[in-house]
């Protein structure tokens, strides 16, 4: 398990990661979504040891991370600007990785390389830029360990690797235990491939949740009345938003929909309608209903998670 | 191991590259200079190794710059601080790794100039190879981890580069300056005499430098202190680099600094070494100009701060800072001055003397003699020698302050006995320090130090026979070397018995004692070289009559290579030099006879000497001399070459062009033979100078003979008379001609003598 807990990272006078608390359970694929400079690699950067915090723990394990061997050779990184030595080949990253991952494995190398159809023996510095994420991939996932950290690698994917990856990662993580982190500031990039996914806002987790249920747990009813009404009608049910334009409503609700809809129907509308939500609006809603804006990104009070 | 072995594929590209380098560099140097026509003496460690001194610098910087680059690339970094690595580990991994290629490098190039040297049969000193291997690497290391420190501190190339050379150099530099300054101050202390601390070389990377700067220190930089002086400074910074990298953040790379802070730091560091020269005493002996000093400084600071911070405003806001460097020059120039002034003025008791030592007046030159290296170990504890010592200090100090230099002249009074010797004084407290003296009478200070036995014993030790490389300029397998060791071995058995130093350097000089008189008389010189352990020396040994077995064997040699003296185209020339006629024309002969009887009885050795050309303002008096040398060629005609040093015996040597009547020149054939001989196209009308022996040594266009290498030549009893006559109206001659020409008086002494007795003084040639 990966826990964080209040660490804060700076840069100068710019706070790139300010009180961060999160946990990352075993076993998962764990989605890190954000816009630009919200602080995504700046902690998988923390969490593989690469900087050190200024203040706050970051532990895998149980153990703490920066500079420490032992935690880290259950980890692997795959930066959003890659690193190949100059003038090297996927034969010779491999023996870079092999005399530092000491769970390297060559089948699993090989086997890779055949699925992604990447010449070992060409220089990398003539792979185009997917195929050069192909390449630090396959590096990465050859390296068994047993937390896999991923910066915005899938954003430069064409979506038929992209399948490739994610079987290879479903494959890791239901036969070896093993974690993903993956960060990308687009959170379609992450809805079809996470389990878990967070948000990440100013350099700390304003949202964390399981993606099934988010999915599940916020629904969007249309609904409207012959008589007069408002969102005191509701009483039961936990509504996050609520807007009516003339007769019809539109209301965000948390919890139960074949629930939800027994109870609405019980009450005679004229319309009535559960709709889904997308996972992009199921975050604004929730966002909104922990008191941000991403509009006016102003903090209305209240922990982040 | 498995980090350590990807940092050695990982800098195998470069570590190849110099490899080869090396490999050629050392081939390369090492046949040129093997294949040199010349050499008097064994190479020096310099000399030999000279590729693996670019290597120190180009190979430290290259592979700390190759093997630290990750830290000057945002993503290189981070992917190598990501690694299951600690930190510690892979400092440690990547410094193993170019210490291997250092030591490889190293390795590969002393053993091919070993190679190289000894299938050329070239001598060289063995130890040098032991050596070299373990000083080349740490040097080498030295810059790898000053370069590493710096790439700790910094993440640019260039901020990485520039700050390698700070911390390589800065505080060698500041030491440099210091040290010179005390030296500009101070005149009786050398490079070599300075306290350890401020010795350029006990820092073998940085001492490279110095000792092409001062030659003199380079006896001392492959000192084995010096190479574990400087393996525990790298060491210590290796340390420190590695401190420095396990906190470096990743994040520092591409930035020049940490801090703007830590930017106004090394903007006043790179200042330092140009406020600095305020303290070595350039500018007063080369009159440079403080405010033009201060500018340089300034301007330095300027724009370091400029390109760093990127911003004026934090430049004028950070120059204030400027005034610690310049107040540390300012201070460096003041303490330098007074610490010179309290070196200087240091005199200490007699009796608080243990003991001194006299390091040699050469003892910065390329070599030394064999016998100054052993005085130099002796500790003369004797109240003479440790008073005269101290009082020549307290003197040489106080003409000092009062002069301001060592105002001693080389006058009658003091009979140029004036001597500078280097004397290191050892107190009874430890302490120890040394000055080069100036002592009023070289012959006071031997004469005391004859008192100690180590020194008497010291002066008259010969190098160990196995341990000579070079005899007379030729190396082990030279002809010069096989001929002439038979009269080294002679002088090696005759010396012990004598009561010769070996070195004329340590003998008593007695200005009343006339050098070529019986004994004294010398009949050549003899030079060896060669090394004992890593000391190389090059001695020179006087063979005197007193040594006739030496001398006698040294006449075998000289006559054995003088084989055809052409004494008749000699005659022939002598002949014709009265009438020259060509204004080109001209004939000279000069003659040293050994064993000249004179009138007080003694033996001596005398030049004479007739020079003949037209128009020459003296032609009348050396008509008169004219007969006396047409007959001296008769009997040197019928003289025969001798290997006797006692017998009345002369050695001749001769050159001229003179025409026969018609206008061919004498020795004409001569001049065609040894052209054709040689293969030259000229044959005639050009100069020949040949040897006796009928090696051409020079031939130009003028038709002159110049004869060299003549064999030492005794007379028959009946010419002996005779000879001695002419030479006594020669003398008279030669006298009223020189008196005439230069002016003076005849000296008073004694003339040559009626008769020679072929008495066997001292003893019989063996």
């Amino acid at each position: 398990m990966i826990k964080a807990r209040k660490l804060t990272k700076r840069f100068g006078t710019v706070e790139a990661l300010l009180n961060l608390n999160c946990n990352i359970p075993q076993g998962c694929i764990y989605g890190l979504v954000g816009a630009n400079g919200a602080g995504k690699s700046t902690f998988l950067r923390l969490c593989n040891g690469i900087y050190k915090p200024d203040e706050g723990h970051i532990s895998i394990n149980g153990g703490e991370v920066f500079d420490n061997p032992v935690v880290k050779d259950h980890c692997v990184f795959v930066p959003d600007e890659l690193y190949f030595l100059p003038q090297s080949n996927l034969n010779r990253m491999a023996l870079l990785y092999e005399s530092m991952y000491p769970r390297f494995s060559t089948e699993r190398f090989a086997d890779l390389c055949a699925a992604f159809k990447l010449d070992r023996t060409r220089q990398l510095n003539t792979f185009s830029k997917g195929m050069r994420r192909q390449a630090a991939t396959i590096l990465a996932l050859s390296a068994m360990t047993d937390y896999v950290f991923f910066d915005e690698t899938f954003d430069g994917l064409d979506p038929v690797m992209r399948n490739l990856v994610r079987g290879m990662l479903y494959d890791d993580v239901l036969e070896r235990g093993c974690t993903a982190v993956i960060t990308s500031h687009s959170l379609r990039e992450l809805e079809d491939t996470c389990d878990q996914l967070a948000l990440l806002y100013q350099g700390g987790i304003v949202f964390e949740s399981d993606v099934q249920n988010l999915k599940t747990s916020l629904f969007k009813v249309q609904v409207a009345f012959a008589k007069d009404y408002d969102r005191s009608q509701f009483t039961n049910m936990e509504i996050l938003s609520f807007t009516k334009q003339g007769s019809v409503a539109n209301m965000i609700i948390r919890g139960d929909s074949s629930m939800a809809k027994v109870v609405i129907a019980a009450q005679n509308p004229l319309i009535l309608e559960i709709l889904p939500l997308t996972l992009e609006e199921v975050f604004l809603y929730e966002m909104e209903a922990l008191g941000y804006s991403f509009e006016a990104p102003v903090l209305k009070g209240g922990e982040r998670a | 191991m498995k980090p350590y072995l990807e940092s050695i594929r990982r800098l195998s590209r470069l570590g190849l590259i110099l490899l080869a380098l090396s490999f050629v560099a050392s081939v390369v140097v090492s046949i040129q200079y093997c294949t040199a026509l010349y050499h008097d003496n064994v190479p020096s460690i310099t000399k030999m190794f000279s590729p693996l001194i670019a290597f120190i610098y180009a190979g430290g910087v290259v592979l700390a710059m190759d093997g630290f680059s990750f830290l000057n690339k945002r993503s290189d970094s981070d992917f190598y601080h990501s690694l299951p690595v600690s930190r510690k580990r892979l400092f440690w991994a990547i410094t193993l790794a170019a210490l291997t290629w250092i030591a490889a490098t190293v390795l590969t190039n002393v053993l091919l100039t070993v190679m190289v040297f000894t299938l050329t049969k070239t001598p060289f000193v063995q130890l040098y190879a032991l050596v070299a291997v373990p000083f080349f690497t740490i040097a080498t290391m030295m810059v790898f981890s000053a370069c590493a420190i710096a790439m700790s501190l910094t993440g640019t190339t260039i901020t990485g580069l520039g700050l390698t050379i700070l911390v390589f150099g800065l505080f060698r530099f500041v030491q440099f300056a210091v040290a010179r300054g005390i030296v500009a101050n101070t005149p009786i202390i050398s490079w070599l005499d300075l306290p350890w601390y401020l010795t350029p070389v006990t820092n073998i990377a940085t001492g490279q430098i110095a000792q092409l700067l001062r030659p003199m220190l380079r006896h001392t930089l492959y000192a084995p202190i010096n190479i574990f002086y400087s393996a525990v400074i790298t060491g210590a910074e290796l340390f420190l680099a590695r401190v420095l990298f396990e906190k470096r953040p990743s994040e520092l790379a591409e930035h020049g600094a940490k801090s703007a802070a830590l930017q106004t730091v090394f903007a006043c560091a790179a200042v330092i070494p140009v406020v600095i020269l305020f303290a070595s005493g350039v500018m007063t002996q080369q009159g440079f100009s403080i405010p033009i000093v201060v500018g340089i400084a300034v301007g330095i600071y300027i724009i370091y701060q400029l390109v760093a911070l990127r911003s004026a405003k934090k430049m004028m806001l950070s120059l204030p800072w400027l005034l610690v460097p310049l107040a540390l020059g300012v201070a460096g120039y003041f303490g330098t001055t007074s610490a010179a002034k309290s070196l200087q003025s240091f005199v200490p008791n007699t009796q608080d003397v243990a003991y001194v030592q006299l390091n040699g007046a050469n003892r910065g030159s390329e070599y030394v003699s064999y016998q100054q290296y052993l005085v130099s170990k002796v500790q003369f504890t004797e109240t003479d020698v440790c008073q005269y010592a101290v009082e020549t200090l307290r003197d040489n100090v106080a003409t000092i302050r009062t002069s301001g230099y060592l105002n001693y002249t080389y006058d009658d009074q003091s009979s140029y006995m004036l001597s500078t010797q280097p004397v290191t004084f050892v107190l009874k407290d430890g302490r120890k320090f040394s000055r080069v003296l100036m002592f009023l009478n070289q012959n006071t200070l031997l004469s005391y130090c004859q008192q100690n036995s180590a020194f008497n014993e010291a002066i008259q030790t010969l190098p160990p026979p196995s341990s000579t490389r070079y005899l007379q300029g030729g190396d082990l397998y030279d002809k010069a070397y096989l001929e002439n060791s038979a009269i080294l071995a002679t002088y090696y058995e005759e010396l012990p018995q004598t009561d010769y130093p070996a070195n004329d350097f340590y003998r008593i000089f007695d200005p009343y004692m006339n050098y070529m008189v019986d004994e004294e008389q010398n009949y050549g010189n003899i030079s060896t070289a060669g090394y004992v352990g890593m000391m190389r020396y090059w001695d020179s040994y006087t063979i005197r009559l007193g040594m006739p077995k030496s001398s006698a064997a040294w006449m075998a040699y000289t006559n054995n290579h003088s084989k055809n003296e052409h004494l008749d185209i000699m005659q022939q020339m002598i002949r014709k030099s009265a009438t020259l006629t060509s204004d080109m024309d001209y004939f000279n002969i000069s003659m040293m006879v050994y064993n000249v009887p004179m009138s007080d009885g003694t033996k001596q050795t005398m030049s004479f000497y007739l020079d003949r050309s037209p128009n020459d303002p003296a032609a009348e008096l050396k008509d008169q001399m004219q007969p006396l040398m047409n007959e001296f060629a008769e009997i040197l005609l019928r003289s025969k070459p001798t290997t006797n040093p006692n017998d009345f015996c002369v050695f001749t040597a001769w050159g001229g062009r003179v025409h026969n009547d018609d206008g061919t020149f004498i020795g004409g054939d001569i001049i065609a033979r040894q052209y054709a001989s040689s293969g030259n196209s000229f044959v005639s009308g050009g100069s020949v100078y040949f040897v006796s022996n009928g090696n051409v040594l020079y031939g130009g266009i003028s038709g002159g003979i110049s004869a060299y290498n003549p064999s030492f030549r005794s007379f028959t009893p009946e010419d002996q008379a005779r000879v001695i006559e002419i030479l006594q109206q020669w003398k008279s001659k030669q006298d009223e001609y020189n008196f005439t020409m230069y002016g003076g008086t005849p000296i008073e002494g004694p003339s040559i003598g009626e008769k020679y007795t072929a008495a066997p003084t001292p003893t019989p040639a063996g």
